[in-house]
């Protein structure tokens, strides 16, 4: 039936008798700006979007934001550090360019994520009732912007930009995970190949045609509604995104061809990485090779996907912050060479692009893995894995900006002040994105989803 | 005859239970207990007909002050059975022998000898308690009673202390599967500082434990309880490990085993170790409890399940060290079920019993138009063709469906697709330009033998134990992609016995029972596997090297000879082919694995769940829901010979394979117990070739003949090649797994079937349906649409859906009046083929997108 939320003023029967006047009653065109009135009034977005770099693997606390040049050798920066923009912050000095634009950034020296474990927790866990963020959020948005069709959660793998890039890591965990509030409500994760995905997303026939069979479908599935149950349930919902998506003229938002070479230039980071570089003694060498290929052209496009109405981006490359120094893994200042200069580049690249385009304010960027690391270098000048501290970078958002939240103990070990949890950054997160104060009043919202959006404290001091 | 009841003390206490969240103390608990004592209970009261039984028969033994023993009082009343314990009055004659808890729990006092009555609603039952030992500290085994409470806490578990790196600095092996280790870990490692043995409570293992000390997994065990006194206990005697003469723990037994019971009722279990010597111990209170789906039951620490509100079948996992034991639990919906037809086939027998157990009426047997076309999907990998569609209909026969199944069994589409379905779990992978030879012979040899039915023992024979190369013996290309004698054991232990073998590689397999010997014993199969080059570039000639074949468990540096899961290790001449005698244990008939495994899988393929599912974890903790089922159809299928197509026979003459999908108004929720057939979304090639065969059009598969069906396709290649294969989900035979095929509806598909150029193309090419249909003038529009219908529904529309084709297809032709169109339009005017087509091409992609055509239903 084509509805185009669970809200729509349209019931099956309300529609089917709009259709049965003829075709010239009602247009599907009409059907959506409805719609879009509809969510204006209903859905208290602030218009804002998230963009969430997820760093994969747990990156150090020293080496990136939290350097701890006093404490012993083996406990600081073993990349040494680099003075910020902000007097008396220091970052490892892997990050030159960001260090220039801390004035731009909120760095959490605070933040823990509980355990140590490989996962993917402060973006799908138990924090985020075992859902993708971004797939809470679209519970409550709608899962797609009702004008144009565009999914308002996103997930950008590798794939997304480089066909020769490695499948997305799964064993860790499922970043398109949408718990329990729905199938169509998971993070819409393109891919690139030519006649694949964002081939089908561009609309061939004439809208009418496509509006005259969807009705004509309709008509015919509605006469057999036995086969409505378990499995084919979600078909339905399915299929009028799929319409959503091709009237809306949105497979262009996935094409990077579209922005400007310079640009395009500007963000890359596989220039900065030869892949031949990479040592091929680290199994994971293919990683880091994805990383650096891809990284810059994957904020081009959060940015871009953000412009045209994506809610919540999620960014992550193939599983790289995992620096052990072990078979399959670079130590920690090898592991900044190969992760931490593409990072620097692609996340400074991003940062000046939305200053320039005024969307600062707009856009949250937010930077963390799963867990930090060994405050203790190991021998062979690894870091395992951490629990209690791990670094956290946010970036605009309309947030406050140019300063450091929490303090770590001298060993960047836990918090020694003003501890931050994964539940906080959802917080921060769900505060940027909705006016949770609205949210509170809105019914029909899963119990769970309402509790944890309206529960969850932001983290302190930011806004 | 005096007694004591106090029903509302002990409602209060399941209550508490239930809710599983405070602490019982334990003193608290045996002042209660012996606030029940009465006296003057005499055997001719307790004699007499009583609906009361224990969940054991005989006189209880108790030795030393801290043995427990669990009472389950059952109370039978007409047919059913009820758990009383927690509701009964527990009386003791003589006291100072034992107290009976509330709850049923009967701990020491002193030595000598007591008869524990029990009452409940007027009848009475006795028990003799005997108590030796009352008086002396026995000493306490390391293994049976220390390490249970770490697993029985969570301490040693995968997310804490039990990983391999462990928590915060301390470590505990993964589910105590590694007891002398732990031992090890809590009392020599850093210093002893764990353990205070001047003062044990200052332990820092109970400090932190008790959460008096911060710990980051938060209190765990109460100061009060039975757990946290057994450890003081233990560090008091000197923290002994147990000596030589304990004796291991052979198996558990659960009571009762299972039970028919109903919503919001509850059940109290018994656990009892049974030890090598012969003598058993109940463990009730320190065994652990896991239920399967906490929607219907959920079970608190002490045994007790409580049922909840849903009806259907569901089980509490029991685990005591390495052994595991299933608790089932039948809540029943309890509707009269009188629709079932009398049915001597198997299946039926089995299913139409567990339905009438349940109380749950079955949906309708379907139409034959449904059978058609599910029955051809099924076995033969394809939508029935117009000209079946119309003789089946036609067919008066009453034994047509049996006929059709045979006729499909005999067809070699039947060979086509299972042949893929092996192929993909054997991993036909294709890698580099020359191994098309290799591949595309592997595949032609499993259809040629699916196709002349041979033996599935025989098949599997052939295959496992190959040697030879590729130009006279195909199947040794499983040994080209599956190189690793690791992954060969893994994926030969998957795929043929349904046990995942995986985590035994470094760590006893917390949810099974194979430890690292049981694993590296089995990789010594594989361990004499030769290869040298081949007749051909990219190919290899396997054999069997001269040696003694034997794999290194790394850990304790032991060379393992070969041994079969659960049997005797093998000593084995050196000219010997290791694996010649894994195929005779494999295919012996009292292998508990090898039927069950694959009468698991076909079901699976037939009804979309296993009746263990995932139909290859055939691990203890994963019960069946029908194991009566699986046992007969796994034994019927020995004594046919390993008769595949006869099993497929089997399942597809059922009733229950053929009942309609269509929920009645009590089975919509049924998802295991097959009261209606489950609707799938059809496998990408058979939704590929459905699509052509619909739209006549023809598929390209390069190195293919033109005009191959997608189910005929032989290895992984065209996965990578066709996008509509990879989008709907067709494998990449990266693993042994079935699930490696998705069979999920998407997004990205429903944008596939909607809008692309791949289906534009099929619906309006010259050649497409639409343009024949549109050709042939003889025909109406009703007989094109019934045509439709047939082709992709095999069935013929109803009028109402005649009328919606007919007025769609008359609205659509309309041409536009000219005289109000701008000049514009006018030139974009269609020609009138384009307008008596294009409203077929509409339909057909509005026929294709229903769910009646996507899913088997």
């Amino acid at each position: 039936m084509i509805t185009f939320a669970d809200s729509s003023p349209y019931s099956r029967r309300s529609f089917l008798q709009v259709g049965g006047l003829g075709l010239g009653g009602l247009s599907l065109s009409q059907l959506i700006g409805w719609r879009a009135s509809a969510a204006k009034a209903g859905i208290p977005l602030k218009n804002k979007s998230v963009v969430f770099l997820f760093m994969h693997g747990g990156p150090p606390q020293q080496e990136t934001f939290d350097p701890k040049m006093d404490a012993p050798a083996e406990i600081r920066s073993s990349t040494g550090e680099v003075k910020t923009s902000i007097p008396g912050v220091t970052f490892g000095s892997t990050f030159e360019k960001l260090a220039e634009r801390a004035n731009r950034l909120a760095i959490v020296r605070s933040y823990t994520t509980g355990n140590g474990n490989h996962d993917i927790k402060p973006i799908v866990g138990k924090d985020s009732l075992g859902a993708n963020i971004g797939s809470l959020f679209s519970r409550i948005a709608g899962a797609n912007v009702p004008t144009t069709g565009m999914p308002r959660n996103v997930a950008l793998f590798p794939r997304a930009v480089d066909a020769d890039s490695q499948e997305r890591v799964k064993q860790f965990g499922n970043l398109l995970a949408h718990g329990t509030v729905g199938a169509s409500c998971a993070p819409f994760a393109p891919g690139s190949a030519k006649n694949g995905l964002q081939g089908d997303m561009t609309m061939w026939m004439s809208r009418q045609r496509l509006e005259d069979r969807m009705y004509l479908l309709n008509k015919i599935d509605n006469l057999k509604r036995a086969i409505d149950n378990g499995a084919a349930d979600g078909l339905g919902e399915l299929q009028k995104q799929a319409v959503n998506m091709i009237t809306g003229g949105i497979s262009e938002a996935f094409d990077l061809s579209g922005e400007d070479p310079r640009t395009i230039a500007r963000y890359d980071t596989a220039p900065l990485i030869n892949p031949n570089s990479i040592s091929k003694s680290w199994n994971n060498h293919r990683n880091y090779r994805d990383h650096g290929q891809t990284l810059g052209k994957l904020m081009l496009l959060a940015r871009r996907l953000c412009e045209r109405g994506a809610g919540f981006v999620t960014v992550t490359t193939n599983f790289v912050w995992d620096f052990h120094s072990d078979k399959n893994n670079a130590g920690a200042a090898e592991g900044m060479d190969y992760c931490g200069v593409p990072f620097d580049h692609a996340v400074s690249a991003f940062l000046d692009d939305l200053h320039e385009r005024g969307l600062s304010d707009q856009i949250l960027l937010v930077c963390c893995g799963e867990m930090g690391r060994t405050p203790k270098l190991q021998n062979n000048g690894g870091r395992n894995h951490w629990g209690r501290l791990a670094p956290l970078m946010l970036a605009g958002g309309g947030l406050r900006m140019g300063q450091v939240i929490g303090e770590s103990s001298p060993d960047a070990g836990e918090p020694a002040s003003n501890p931050v949890t994964t539940e906080n950054l959802i917080g921060t997160i769900m505060h940027t994105l909705l006016d949770v104060g609205q949210v509170r009043l809105m019914e029909n919202l899963p119990r769970d989803v309402h509790q944890l959006v309206t529960s969850a404290l932001p983290i302190k001091g930011l806004s | 005859m005096k007694l004591l009841i106090f029903p509302l003390c002990s409602l209060l206490l399941v209550l508490t239970v239930e809710q599983g969240t405070s602490e019982e103390n334990s003193t608290e608990e045996t002042s209660k207990g012996q606030s029940l004592i009465a006296t003057g209970s005499s055997p001719e009261e307790t004699s007499r007909v009583t609906p009361l039984r224990w969940s054991s028969d005989g006189d209880i033994t108790m030795k030393g002050p801290h043995d427990l023993h669990q009472l389950v009082l059952t109370s039978h009343e007409g047919d059913g059975k009820k758990d009383v314990t927690a509701i009964a009055g527990f009386s003791v004659e003589p006291s100072g022998i034992v107290t009976v808890s509330p709850t049923g729990l009967i701990r020491v006092i002193g030595n000598g000898s007591a008869t524990i009555t029990a009452e409940f609603a007027g009848s009475l039952l006795s028990r003799a308690v005997k108590v030796n030992q009352a008086d002396e500290q026995l000493p306490i085994s390391f293994p049976n009673e220390i390490v249970p409470i770490f697993t029985r806490h969570g301490c040693n578990g995968g997310g804490c202390h039990g990983k391999a790196e462990g928590q915060n600095g301390f470590k505990l092996s993964l589910l105590g599967y590694e007891p002398q280790d732990d031992h090890g870990y809590l009392v020599q490692e850093g210093l002893g500082r764990r353990i205070f043995r001047a003062s044990p409570t200052h332990s820092l293992i109970l400090l932190k434990a008790s959460g008096e000390l911060p710990h980051q997994g938060g209190s765990r065990l109460a100061r009060s309880s039975d757990d946290y006194k057994t450890i003081v206990r233990w560090i008091r005697q000197g923290l002994p490990y147990g000596s030589d003469g304990d004796s291991p723990v052979t198996r558990i037994s659960i009571e009762p085993r299972e039970r028919l019971t109903r919503a919001k009722a509850v059940q109290q279990l018994r656990v009892v170790a049974h030890f090598s010597d012969g003598s058993s111990k109940d463990v009730t209170r320190i065994a652990q409890y896991e239920a399967n789906d906490e929607e219907m039951a959920i079970v608190s620490d002490r045994g007790l399940v409580a049922m909840q509100e849903r009806t259907g079948s569901t089980s509490v996992m029991i685990r005591f060290q390495e052994h595991v034991g299933v608790f089932r639990a039948t809540i029943p919906l309890g509707v009269p079920v009188d629709n079932l037809p009398s049915s001597d086939n198997l299946v039926d027998q089995h299913i139409f019993t567990k339905l009438r157990t349940l109380g749950l009426p079955p949906s309708s047997l379907s139409d034959d138009s449904t059978f058609l076309r599910r029955a051809t999907i099924d076995i033969a990998g394809r939508l029935p063709t117009l000209d079946e569609t119309d003789k089946f209909l036609a067919d008066t026969d009453p034994e047509k469906r049996t006929l059709k199944i045979d006729q499909l069994l005999a067809s070699t589409d039947y060979a086509d697709y299972f042949a893929g379905k092996w192929a993909a779990i054997l991993r036909n992978k294709r890698t580099s330009a020359h191994h098309a030879r290799g591949s595309f012979a592997f595949h032609s040899w499993i259809r040629n033998s699916l196709h002349h039915n041979v033996p599935y023992n025989s098949f599997v024979r052939q295959f496992v134990a190959a040697s030879g190369e590729v130009g006279n013996n195909p199947p040794v290309i499983w040994y080209r992609t599956v190189k690793d004698s690791k992954e060969q054991l893994q994926d030969v232990a998957q795929i043929f016995l349904g046990q995942r073998l995986q985590c035994a590689q470094c760590h006893h397999h917390p949810y099974e029972k194979w430890s690292q010997d049981d694993y590296y014993g089995f990789e010594a199969f594989f361990s004499k596997v030769g290869r040298k080059p081949g007749a051909q570039p990219g190919e290899e000639v396997i054999f069997n090297k001269i040696g003694v074949a034997s794999a290194k468990n790394p850990r304790s540096g032991r060379a393992l000879p070969p041994k079969p899961l659960g049997g005797k290790e093998l000593r084995l001449a050196q000219h010997h082919d290791p694996r010649d005698s894994l195929a005779d244990w494999m295919t012996n008939e009292d292998n508990p694995f090898f039927a069950r495994m694959l009468v698991n899988r076909y079901w699976k393929h037939f009804f979309g769940r296993g009746i263990v599912d995932p139909e290859d974890d055939m691990r203890v903790t994963n019960p069946p829901t029908h194991p009566e089922l699986l046992d007969a159809l796994a034994q019927s299928f020995v004594e046919s010979g390993y008769d595949l197509k006869g099993l497929v026979r089997t399942i597809c003459n059922s009733t229950t394979y053929q009942l309609s999908s269509d929920p009645n108004e009590f089975n919509l929720d049924d998802r295991q117990n097959y009261s209606r057939f489950y609707p799938r979304r059809l496998p990408a090639e058979i939704l590929l070739d459905g699509i052509n065969t619909v739209t006549n059009a023809k598929e390209k598969f390069s190195g293919q003949p033109q005009g191959i069906r997608a189910v005929q396709l032989p290895d992984d290649q065209f996965t990578k090649e066709s996008y509509f294969l990879s989008v709907f989900g067709r494998p990449d035979m990266n693993s042994a797994c079935e699930c490696e095929r998705a069979d999920d509806v998407n997004l990205a598909q429903a944008l596939h079937l909607v809008n692309s150029t791949n289906i534009r193309n099929k619906l309006a090419s010259d050649n497409a349906r639409a343009a024949l249909l549109v050709k042939n003038t003889e025909f109406s529009d009703e007989a094109r649409i019934s045509e439709l219908y047939r082709r992709a529904f095999s069935r013929t529309p109803g009028p109402e859906e005649l009328n919606v084709g007919i007025r769609y297809l008359n609205r659509k032709r309309t041409p536009a009046d000219p005289s109000t169109l701008s000049e514009e339009a006018k030139k974009k005017q269609r020609s009138p083929e384009a307008i008596a087509r294009e409203p077929y091409e509409d339909l057909i992609w509005a026929l294709l997108n229903t769910k009646e055509f996507l899913f088997n239903h």
